[in-house]
């Protein structure tokens, strides 16, 4: 509609973001005697990266702790300022954090960083998924003792597997407070995590081969018998069937009754 | 309560804005608060236990929706998937208020996450009054509008604020949401006397009021809604209460959360500026 407030809101959005261009607000803004244009455009700019700077900070706590509150300020403050918000939700700001710090020269000597990040992301993305019904413990333990082959296995909302080359699980443990302080030998085995929702927890935990593959192959819903016997080249019967129980009954793997016609 | 009749329930008393931290002490010891305010973007998500937690605090107390997304005055057209969620969000908790700021917070494609003034012009009375009123038809019902702070004025405006809130609110039939701190807070920051500025409102479509800090930065105020009601925000309380009556009032603190008993004393102080004004 109007050209005019259309002017308005580019010249005082492209100051929030650009800090090289706050001349252009000059036009519209009312100097009060003791700011000009440019600097009561600062205000809202200091409130704005402010602003996604926190959000940064809550949604990257492993992060944080891992690289300080300062360094990590400073890396947020970078990434704000070139990666402006593209949501009304701040629950979607910081989705391309992970691969900047990957990208970034500086933090070349934290080869695991940008894992933690996913990692964290990842966390933040499962405490807002969709919910479940979940199945009753009493109904699986029936499901699988009398029709296992009718149980249709598919993934929750929310549910991931990050892969890293780096003991990935310790790390980010440490780094969420979650066990004490240690040195980690980043030369000892690589670990993957998976992910998800257990009611309104959020889960993570270390990934064994075996279940890696069922995450894998679980990407599109699968009946159980299909999936067991996809596994078995790479798997005996008894872990892949025992791995495959131990998901259903800690919720990474969800199951339907759908008979077969 | 029926989603469509819920709106039609009168609001009393001081409110809290309820924050996360907060969920449980809500559910445990049920506080003598006679109402909640949501910021409902934060229950925009698919699931997970914010709109859990919400699900059972509703339960127990009536609840209004306060949104930052809405973009009144934008120019970018409205969001159908944000009022479609939020119409989804207004059927299953039945709130009794639906507000949102006069304000803009994105263009082009870039979102501000923030509360960004409108230039007060002819132009923008007509622009704001037509986008409340399909944002009014397609929830099926009024919402309320809400004066936000403000740190720069523009050239163009040709109304102050108060006369634009009043043009705006008046022609769009919709209610305002009175923020008290706000109005001083811009006072301060562009020199207009807070008094006159209540005085211009127009009364009977004030239908709650709020409260919250701001911080002194020297040279100007800003809106922190991090603090406790500065003294000078609780003087112009009593006079927009001698002006408008008891207006249902909430106590609004949105960033360094503090216990939940610090938000009870502020309640508390609220409620005795109110009782006078409802004898």
């Amino acid at each position: 509609m109007s050209d005019s407030l259309d002017a308005i809101y580019a010249a005082f959005m492209a100051g929030i973001y650009d800090a090289k261009t706050p001349e252009a607000i000059s036009k519209y803004v009312r100097a009060d005697g003791a700011r000009d244009a440019g600097q009561l455009l600062a205000i809202y700019r200091s409130s704005v990266h402010e602003n996604l700077i926190a959000t940064l900070e809550a949604v990257y706590p492993a992060v944080l702790r891992g690289l300080g509150a300062q360094p990590f300020r400073r890396l947020a403050r970078d990434y704000v300022a070139c990666t402006p918000s593209t949501s009304p939700s701040l629950d979607d700001y910081g989705d391309h954090f992970p691969a900047y710090i990957a990208q970034h020269r500086a933090l070349s000597e934290y080869p695991y960083l940008a894992g933690i990040a996913q990692l964290d992301w990842t966390w933040h993305r499962a405490f807002h998924a969709a919910d479940l019904e979940p199945v009753a413990t009493e109904t699986l333990a029936l499901w699988l003792q009398e029709c296992s082959h009718a149980l249709m296995l598919f993934l929750p909302p929310g549910a991931a597997l990050i892969s890293s080359k780096w003991p990935l699980y310790d790390i980010w443990r440490m780094n969420r407070g979650l066990i004490a302080e240690q040195t980690i030998d980043l030369q000892s085995e690589a670990q993957a995590c998976l992910v998800w929702r257990q009611d309104y927890d959020v889960c993570v935990a270390c990934a064994s081969p075996c279940e890696r593959a069922i995450f894998q192959t679980s990407k599109k819903p699968q009946y159980f018998g299909t999936k067991v016997d996809a596994l078995l080249s790479n798997f005996d019967a008894s872990e892949v069937v025992n791995s495959l129980i131990q998901a259903l009954q800690r919720g990474w793997l969800v199951a339907e009754y759908r008979p077969q016609e | 309560m029926p989603a469509s009749t819920a709106h039609q329930k009168a609001l009393h008393g001081v409110g809290i804005g309820l924050r996360s931290q907060h969920y449980q002490v809500v559910l445990d010891e049920r506080p003598a608060v006679p109402w909640f305010e949501v910021l409902i973007d934060n229950y925009f998500n698919a699931g997970g236990r914010p709109l859990a937690m919400l699900e059972r605090v509703r339960e127990h107390y009536p609840i209004t929706f306060h949104g930052v997304g809405m973009n009144l005055g934008g120019v970018a057209p409205l969001s159908k998937p944000y009022l479609q969620r939020l119409k989804d969000l207004i059927k299953r908790f039945a709130p009794v208020h639906v507000s949102d700021h006069l304000c803009w917070n994105n263009h082009d494609g870039l979102h501000g996450n923030d509360l960004f003034p409108i230039p007060y012009t002819r132009q923008a009375v007509e622009h704001v009054v037509a986008r409340i009123q399909q944002v009014q038809d397609f929830l099926g019902r009024p919402i309320l509008v809400e004066n936000v702070s403000s740190y720069l004025s523009y050239t163009a405006s040709e109304y102050s604020e108060a006369e634009f809130l009043a043009e705006v609110v008046t022609r769009a039939g919709c209610g305002l949401l009175c923020d008290v701190n706000n109005i001083y807070v811009s006072a301060h920051n562009h020199h207009f006397d807070p008094g006159h500025y209540l005085a211009q409102l127009p009364k009977t479509a004030v239908k709650e009021m709020h409260l919250a800090g701001y911080e002194d930065q020297g040279d100007f105020l800003l809106d922190t809604h991090g603090a406790r009601v500065q003294e000078p925000v609780w003087s112009l309380y009593q006079q927009a209460l001698d002006l408008l009556g008891p207006v249902p009032t909430l106590i609004e603190w949105d960033t360094n959360i503090p216990a939940f008993e610090v938000l009870m004393s502020e309640q508390a102080r609220a409620a005795t500026y109110m009782e006078p004004a409802r004898e």
